[in-house]
């Protein structure tokens, strides 16, 4: 995997939490976009971790 | 913000097809149901425009193609430059997210409907505008592609695509006719929220049958998908303050730069960029921006415009 890919994601992970956290005061909708944050920095680090154990894995054999 | 009707339609398609739901939806229906929103959409502009038109409407119309230009000019550096996807692939998606999705724009005007927010009537004609300077940016873009390019094809493709032709044949329609068009309103405007609600029941099925290939995708792909609406959003949001648009107009101009492309684009680029990956853009724009903004996106640009514009 791209390291510039999982910085990326981590990144915008992050930024839209905390978007989401801030309009959370002003609705609901607020919490979802937090989730969809925490959602994209999730899928990056274990998109990431997959990667880099399969990557070992090949390395080894 | 209560979940509007017509969404519990496109969440019902969505869990159907996940549950493996036997329904079938004609491809003609859909076919029918995108005929219809776009004459609707056009038609209640077009009705608008006859009487509400004004000099306003030059520089602010020149100022929505300007965004239109601006919008892939700053998703291509993102794809081509982090995303490290070739110069084909970044420039036709940078296209599908510069222009607009007459679907969103449709669920986002049935939430200001059911919520009483008023906006400038006229907004289709910035829908219209919105979708092809994109089109010509992307082209640009991938430049490499210069000696293959069919101009006259591309031409066709990018002024007679089925969006084009019946938006602004509708809305040229709704503009002549005036109040002539009451013997019609009855089918393009009162049954409007039931067909969007069909529309988005076939949509949630095809949005969910595109989640298989999100895996493939990875994980760049996702997060742009969400993050270059958010922006898209914001700046729309930014241009209607600036333009002293009303509440709802700026909600919707902030659709409109959210929105992906996922009809007149994708069908542009197979002509202009043939070797970009149109199953790659297509499922980012379908698969990713379309749900993440009629569920999530739409309410939060309602939330940022108000807080913009109080």
């Amino acid at each position: 995997m791209n390291k510039s890919h999982y910085y990326f994601g981590l990144v915008v992970g992050v930024l839209i939490m905390a978007m989401g956290a801030a309009l959370s005061t002003l609705g609901t909708a607020g919490w979802s976009l937090a989730a969809v944050g925490l959602l994209i920095f999730a899928v990056s680090i274990l998109n990431h971790h997959k990667f880099s154990f399969a990557l070992r894995t090949a390395r080894v054999e | 913000m209560e979940l509007d009707i017509v969404i519990a339609f496109f969440i019902l398609g969505a869990v159907a097809k996940l549950f493996r739901s036997n329904i079938q939806f004609p491809q003609e229906l859909y076919q029918t149901l995108t005929l219809f929103l776009m004459i609707a959409i056009g038609l209640k502009g077009g009705i608008a425009l006859s009487s509400h038109s004004s000099a306003d409407l030059i520089p602010q119309s020149i100022a929505v193609i300007v965004f239109g230009l601006a919008l892939p000019l700053l998703a291509f550096p993102v794809l081509f430059y982090i995303g490290n996807l070739n110069r084909a692939d970044s420039a036709s998606i940078a296209a599908h997210y510069g222009s607009v999705s007459v679907g969103t724009y449709a669920v986002a005007v049935a939430l200001l409907e059911s919520q009483g927010i008023e906006y400038e009537p006229y907004f289709p004609l910035f829908v219209v505008l919105l979708e092809m300077p994109a089109i010509a940016v992307g082209i640009a873009l991938a430049n490499g592609n210069k000696g293959k390019l069919d101009l006259r094809k591309l031409t066709h493709e990018v002024f007679c695509n089925q969006g084009m032709v019946l938006m602004v044949g509708a809305l040229i329609i709704g503009y002549w006719g005036g109040e002539r068009t009451a013997s019609i309103t009855p089918l393009f405007m009162d049954l409007f929220h039931g067909a969007l609600a069909l529309f988005l029941l076939e949509m949630g099925m095809v949005a969910a049958s595109r989640l298989t290939q999100l895996k493939e995708l990875g994980s760049f792909i996702i997060a742009f998908g969400i993050a270059m609406p958010i922006l898209g959003g914001i700046l729309g949001g930014l241009l209607g303050v600036a333009l002293d648009l009303s509440t709802g107009g700026t909600i919707l101009l902030s659709v409109l730069g959210a929105s992906a492309s996922y009809i007149a684009v994708p069908a542009a680029m197979r002509v202009a960029v043939p070797e970009a990956n149109a199953s790659l853009s297509i499922t980012s724009s379908l698969g990713i921006t379309f749900p993440f903004n009629v569920l999530v996106g739409i309410p939060c640009y309602v939330l940022i415009t108000q807080w913009m514009t109080t």
